[in-house]
């Protein structure tokens, strides 16, 4: 067996579990990598390097599949002008967090909008299908979001951010472009949205 | 810690640990995506500037003859119609949360909705389908002469010309067309129909050895396809006129840069012809110094398997996994391995693999393939 990889940033109050590739568990190569100087000006090398994370949190925020190709690509499209003056990873990452976080914050607010008015159904939580978990643990995944459909589009970022990424306070604050403070508040909001949802569950 | 606080970790650790389902392959389909909205981007700038110059044409030219005014007209009513087509278009959601997404340029035609049958007919464009599993409806898309009945959940459908682009995302399709069917699982893709002795998908289903790649214009097309560059048409996403063009200018038509071997291999295997991408990606494979080298390998395995030459694509899956054990496609790669060798009925080095997949990926995407091979064939559960 392979010796287990140092763990250099655990948001202590969380084990959530976060797989390889997650920013909530990073070994010391991950971060390494990340202070690596990158070439900006190659758009495709940047997208086959970051458009898995960019999904990632793009999936988790909006709790669903279906859009995110889309929101993958508008994200690298609008960013990339952006990303020319950086020259590292980790600056690259954060810029690209940035801009998902806007843009799937626009996307949920216009799709509440639109199914406010009636021209549009909720994003359905179909990251509820990942054939790998239980019956059980896919309804919960979709349980989940049906709760996080109840509070606010920024209470459900700075939630995703701070509880399933494992962000930071400082950093969902960052992200989001609110005061730690507010940022501590909307985490809370859908945490207690999500407690008052489960305690019975 | 209050009792909602540990059922909220669960919900936490739960989420965190949905598989993202975004691999290597759905990276390069997106990059693809994004680079033809780059270009849809540019052309609408275009049509923008364009109807501001006629507007402003239409001004000055008041006093002109009449034949030019109508004229201009025509062309700003030409401009704006694409303008608008390029907009992006709402999602067409079914009662059973069944969802339809089309892209900007999609045209697509809700044919029969009863409780048996939902029919569309995508005349133009692509559409991304997720369909809610309901065995006593039948959900299909029909793109010319091919049909795509969903035996799953989600896939995208794209119409090239005459011919019709499949990928699925999750589930199972089946695409039927007049001469033949085929079945597709998930990440899986092709170009229908198949043309007759030529395997087109560069995709993971069973398809014959495929005979040496022939050119596909006719004689009488062929001059005019020698003189076309096959480059700028394969940048906008013309693949199958590209192809025409590449295989009209033979070998001269594709110098040794990487960068165009993989264009190149791109217009073969999108214009539905695998075989010919084979060796384009061999050479792109052996700049060994070039980090996309591996993409051309990896590529180049998924098609060997899609030909079922299932041997040479393990081989080839090996390669990548040992050049670069850290790279990003090296778990990718090695997943694959396991189920190329399996193919080839090398359950032996399936097996040994897919110990090494458990060792090297504890957490890894393939889990459950790597696992299933483990477990085949020795008759006693994996692990």
């Amino acid at each position: 067996m392979a010796p287990r990889p140092k763990l250099s940033l655990v948001r202590p109050d969380a084990g959530s579990g976060v797989r390889d590739g997650g920013t909530a568990v990073r070994d010391d190569a991950s971060v390494a990598r990340d202070a690596e100087p990158i070439d900006t000006r190659d758009l495709d090398a940047l997208f086959r390097r970051f458009a898995p994370y960019v999904a990632r949190v793009a999936m988790r925020v909006l709790g669903t599949q279906s859009d995110v190709d889309d929101l993958v690509q508008d994200v690298f499209l609008d960013a990339h002008r952006g990303l020319r003056s950086l020259r590292e990873a980790h600056a690259v990452k954060g810029w690209l967090a940035t801009v998902t976080v806007r843009k799937a914050r626009r996307r949920l607010r216009r799709q509440r909008v639109l199914a406010l008015i009636g021209l549009d159904a909720p994003l359905d939580p179909d990251l509820a299908a990942d054939p790998r978990q239980s019956p059980e643990e896919r309804a919960l995944v979709a349980s989940a979001y049906r709760v996080l459909d109840t509070v606010s589009a920024d209470a459900r970022i700075a939630w995703v951010l701070r509880i399933i990424e494992g962000e930071p306070l400082e950093r969902v604050a960052e992200l989001c472009g609110i005061s730690r403070a507010t940022a501590h508040r909307r985490v809370r909001e859908a945490q207690d949205a999500l407690e008052g949802a489960f305690r019975h569950a | 810690m209050r009792e909602g606080d540990v059922n909220t970790e669960r919900v936490a650790r739960t989420i965190g640990a949905v598989d993202p389902r975004w691999d290597a392959v759905r990276t390069e389909h997106a990059l693809a995506g994004m680079h033809r909205r780059k270009r849809r981007r540019r052309a609408l700038l275009g049509a923008g500037v364009m109807t501001t110059a006629l507007a402003v044409a239409l001004i000055l030219a008041q006093s002109a003859p009449v034949p030019r005014q109508r004229e201009a007209h025509t062309s700003v009513a030409i401009a704006k119609r694409s303008a608008v087509s390029a907009a992006p278009r709402p999602p067409l959601r079914f009662a059973d949360g069944s969802v339809v997404m089309p892209d900007a340029l999609a045209e697509v035609v809700l044919a029969t909705v009863s409780n048996e049958r939902i029919a569309l007919r995508l005349d133009a464009g692509s559409i991304s389908v997720e369909v809610t599993p309901r065995t006593e409806r039948e959900f299909e898309v029909i793109c010319g002469r091919v049909r795509v009945v969903v035996l799953g959940t989600g896939f995208v459908v794209e119409r090239r010309a005459e011919r019709t682009y499949v990928r699925v995302l999750h589930g199972r399709v089946r695409v039927v067309w007049d001469r033949g069917a085929r079945e597709l699982g998930a990440d899986e893709d092709g170009t229908f129909p198949l043309d007759d002795g030529l395997t087109a998908a560069a995709s993971d289903i069973d398809a014959p050895r495929e005979a040496p790649p022939r050119p596909r214009p006719s004689a009488a097309s062929a001059p005019s396809a020698a003189a076309t560059d096959w480059r700028p048409l394969a940048e906008r996403g013309e693949y199958d006129a590209a192809y025409l063009a590449l295989t009209a200018r033979g070998e001269r038509a594709v110098d040794d840069e990487v960068e165009t071997l993989l264009l190149a291999a791109d217009v073969a295997r999108l214009s539905g012809h695998g075989v010919a991408a084979l060796p384009y990606l061999e050479r792109a494979a052996s700049h060994h110094d070039d980090p996309r080298a591996l993409l051309a390998s990896f590529t180049r395995g998924r098609i060997l398997v899609s030909l079922a030459r299932a041997a040479e694509g393990a081989a080839e899956f090996e390669r990548v996994a040992e050049r670069a054990p850290t790279g990003a496609l090296a778990e990718d790669a090695l997943a694959r391995a396991i189920e190329a060798h399996q193919r080839a009925g090398h359950a032996d080095r399936s097996r040994e693999l897919a110990r090494r997949y458990l060792h090297e990926h504890p957490r890894g995407r393939w889990i459950e393939r790597a696992e299933a091979a483990l477990g085949a064939g020795s008759g006693a559960p994996a692990r």
